[in-house]
């Protein structure tokens, strides 16, 4: 059963499709990449997936469940996180306090609950506060920890956006462009943690990325967006050696 | 954090401090003071919601002051001709029923549109309360007369107690209301539900993605402000005793956000803060109703320009600033 | 059903719905723009009714000369309040920028209303006159406000859809970051819509004002109205504003006029919330942003 599988999804805005027809299908623990040129479709189906847009066409499963029609904090709940190719953050939280906030929510909302629990006091909150330094300490950034997000830099603010999806011990996680925008020096170890988490904790990935040499060595299958419709899947290998993506992304003719 | 911390105790012994000369101030005020320290206590209960909704959820509602006259209302259906109930233990609660399902049956349309959108629709909202509150279709609201007399509250268990709440007792209800506004102010605001709005105001999307049901707190966000505002809107319709459509007209509403802005939107000392300033400034305008528009206007202009987080955030931004120079 | 009563009622609902459109159409051009709630908007007809009342009046020109004088001025007077006002907080985030219009308006208003009382003003153009068309009897003014209408909104479309201007204003109201990239100028464009609707509103004081008494408050319920109608018919759409105030404004005159005369505004009202519960963002609105 793979863990995450796409039908035929369809977007359309007004009249212009940008996702047209897909199918997917991730296993678990699969680190897959989608790549394809600009305006392909990449992030409006990550969209599409991850609950931010509803699909007008096709079905997406989760786990076996039906998530088509979910909004995204259910999704979160049940272990699919996905980053943002702009990386979002809480502007006036410390980078603590956003990892922290993105323990609280795990359970289903209670009223009562959500009115009397207080973060000074409770228990929770002290292992929410070990567990988002662990997070930290794994992407290098405890000694942020106590600095508001907007003081951050762009690259910084990614690395967070990456810790967040870690924070929600998610079984899959959707990364759109996690090197963009980063430093060079830190790309390498930011696959790194992405291998490892993804070879000891089973974490699957699909990977939006226009760095092809990150893509190509990090990802063990390869799906070709173009215009909206999957052109190939296969591996790195395979893709490369492609016409039709060489085509897509290259022009005809050498 | 340590809970004998000393910001802790100096925070605590302010409050304390502030309950005592609230309770002890009418035995030395005249009756003119008296009126307007009830006044200044009726505001900090309004912008207690308004602080929730607008400071900490980021919910732009220009028509909050509706709710105030849904609440006065509401009141006064319960304590006039018909059902004669003056019983405060039963029309708060009421009240605060009232406004909590008109909030309830708005927020349908209100939760789907975006910011500008919400904030405009609040105010379609507000002219279309108006407009049918002063024409009573339906024959109920007393129409632009509005309904008098609203009778003096009165505490009353069956049985155990029955107390007529005089002027001097209204006092002391608008100070015991004020505070449990502010009680509650601060526990929902320290509360996971405070984290969530507030995550919510600062990044929607990011609040979304990382599991907060938006709409789940949202809505519940403006029910509850919706029912804290009529709460206070009882009170008000006791202490006038009669309620009109006047209480709708949504200018109205800018003497509100300039004592809300004032204090300092986000904290809870803004919401004492700002109708105090806001109250002292009033004495000093002996004018016409127009000028008091335009200078308190012109001092709502001049508060969100260069002072966004009211003159209470200023207070905290000096403090903050003496403090680190004197770390070094 | 006396016919000459139904049309005396639908030319009415014609007035009417002419001085919201006048009103509206510029409030959603400065919306759909700027982006800005723009609660001085009443201000500009305001003006425009005391301008054209000097114009006419006190300076003594005939009417035909006034009223391109009147959307002259606020021309300028709607530049002057973007470059004056609105420049220098438009990052400032829309909570700011609206209350500040919203201190403005109320801070304008309240100054007139309170130096010059609430003297009540009567202006006379050669067309507040009767005259009388078939069945109806009725001042030549208000039949004038359809010709107006008239040319003036397709004036409008033809600037929207085929000038360089009103395609960037377009543009800009769909993908502001596209026509930054681009190279558009995009103060000259913001600039000229605020002026742009800031004239609308004066030509419908000069249009509408001279058939009431003009008073400090003018127009101040029908401009209420506006932001409602702006809601009904989407945000930032110029078809839908003034589908709406047309909708509004006969509505009202016609149930007002033959059922409930006490209950006309609420017609109004009623009828937008009714088109929201069906489409929250308007008849004419576009979903913004994420859908769940």
């Amino acid at each position: 059963m793979p863990l995450l599988e796409t039908k035929e999804v369809t977007k359309k805005f007004f009249e212009f499709v940008a996702v047209d027809h897909v199918d997917l299908k991730v296993d678990k623990g699969e680190l897959v990449g989608l790549i394809g040129p600009n305006g392909a479709g990449k992030t409006t189906l990550f969209n599409c997936i991850s609950g931010f847009y509803k699909p007008d066409g096709g079905k997406i499963t989760f786990k076996n469940d039906d998530i088509t029609a979910l909004p995204p904090h259910m999704l979160a709940k049940r272990g699919l996180a996905r980053t943002f190719q702009l990386a979002q953050y809480y502007p006036t939280f410390t980078v603590l306090e956003t990892l922290m906030t993105g323990l609280r929510f795990r359970g289903k909302e209670r009223l009562l609950a959500a009115f009397f629990k207080r973060p000074i006091v409770m228990e929770e909150e002290i292992e929410f506060r070990e567990r988002a330094l662990e997070i930290l300490k794994l992407v290098e950034m405890e000694k942020w920890q106590d600095y508001r997000t907007l003081d951050l830099s762009g690259g910084q603010r990614k690395i967070v956006d990456f810790s967040m999806s870690l924070i929600l011990e998610p079984d899959l996680i959707l990364l759109d462009e996690p090197t963009a925008g980063v430093d060079p020096i830190l790309i390498d170890k930011l696959l790194d943690k992405i291998r490892i988490l993804n070879k000891e904790q089973g974490v699957a990935f699909i990977v939006v990325e226009h760095n092809m040499k990150v893509i190509m060595n990090l990802c063990e299958r390869i799906i070709v967006l173009n215009s909206g419709q999957k052109i190939a899947e296969g591996t790195p290998k395979e893709i490369q050696n492609n016409n039709e993506v060489i085509e897509v992304y290259f022009g005809k003719g050498r | 954090m340590n809970i004998l911390s000393r910001k802790r105790i100096i925070s605590v012994s302010g409050w304390i401090l502030y309950a005592i000369i609230i309770f002890i101030a009418p035995i030395f005020l005249g009756d003119y003071l008296r009126h307007t320290m009830i006044m200044f206590l009726f505001y900090i209960s309004f912008v207690v919601s308004y602080s929730i909704l607008v400071g900490h959820a980021g919910m732009f509602s220009l028509g909050q002051q509706m709710f105030i006259g849904f609440g006065a209302y509401a009141t006064a259906f319960l304590t006039t001709q018909y059902t004669n109930i003056t019983n405060i233990l039963i029309t708060i609660p009421m009240a605060a029923i009232f406004g909590g399902f008109l909030a309830y049956l708005m927020s349908f349309i209100l939760l789907k549109l975006p910011p500008r959108p919400f904030s405009m629709v609040t105010l379609a909202f507000n002219f279309f309360i108006r407009q049918f509150w002063n024409l009573d279709p339906l024959k109920f609201t007393g129409g632009a007369l509005g309904i008098k007399p609203i009778y003096p509250p009165t505490i009353e268990i069956p049985g155990l107690l029955y107390i007529e709440i005089g002027r001097l007792g209204m006092y002391y209800q608008a100070a015991i209301m004020s505070i449990l506004m502010l009680i509650f102010y601060h526990l929902l605001t320290t509360s996971r539900f405070g984290v969530a709005i507030r995550a919510i105001k600062e990044n929607e999307i990011l609040a979304e993605n990382m599991g907060i049901n938006i709409i789940w707190y949202k809505r519940r966000t403006w029910i509850i402000c919706g029912a804290l505002a009529a709460i206070a809107g009882n009170f008000y319709g006791y202490y006038l005793g009669v309620i009109t459509p006047y209480v709708f007209l949504w200018y109205r509403n800018t003497y509100l956000l300039t004592m809300a802005y004032l204090g300092g939107i986000t904290m809870i000392e803004g919401c004492i803060l700002g109708p105090f300033i806001y109250v002292v400034l009033a004495e000093f305008m002996r004018v016409t109703e127009e000028f008091r528009i335009v200078i308190f206007s012109a001092i709502l202009l001049i508060t969100i320009l260069f002072f966004p987080e009211g003159i209470g955030g200023k207070v905290k931004d000096i403090y903050k600033k003496i403090r680190s120079k004197g770390d070094l | 059903m006396d016919p000459s009563i139904f049309f005396q009622h639908l030319l009415n609902g014609v007035t009417l719905g002419s001085l919201y459109a006048f009103i509206a159409v510029g409030l959603t051009i400065i919306y759909g723009i700027t982006r800005i709630i723009n609660f001085a908007h009443g201000r500009f007809y305001m003006l425009g009714a005391y301008i054209t009342y000097i114009f006419l009046q006190i300076i003594g020109l005939h009417y035909f000369i006034a009223l391109p004088l009147t959307i002259l001025t606020l021309f300028i007077i709607g530049y002057l309040f973007d470059v004056i006002v609105l420049r220098k907080i438009r990052e400032r985030g829309y909570v700011v920028t609206t209350v500040i219009t919203l201190c403005v308006g109320l801070i304008i208003g309240n100054l007139v209303k309170a130096i010059w009382g609430r003297i009540d003003l009567m202006m006379h153009t050669f067309l507040t006159k009767s005259v009388t068309i078939g069945p109806i009897t009725t001042y030549a003014q208000r039949l004038f406000s359809i010709p107006v209408i008239l040319v003036t909104f397709w004036i409008l479309h033809y600037f929207l859809f085929n000038t360089k201007t009103g395609n960037a204003m377009r543009a800009y109201s769909q993908n502001q970051e596209l026509c930054i990239a681009v190279g558009v100028d995009t103060n000259r464009i913001l600039t000229f819509s605020i002026a742009l609707s800031a004239s609308l509103a004066g030509l419908g004081a000069a249009v509408i004002a001279p058939l009431f008494r003009i008073f400090p408050d003018v127009g101040g319920l029908p401009i209420n109205k506006a932001y409602v109608i702006i809601c009904m018919g989407g945000f930032g759409n110029v078809k839908g504003a003034l589908l709406c105030a047309f909708i509004i404004g006969i509505t009202e005159s016609v149930l007002a006029g033959y059922f409930f005369p006490s209950y006309r505004d609420l017609f109004g009202f009623a009828l937008a919330i009714i088109v929201f519960l069906i489409r929250p963002q308007g008849i004419f609105g576009t979903k913004v942003g994420f859908e769940w």
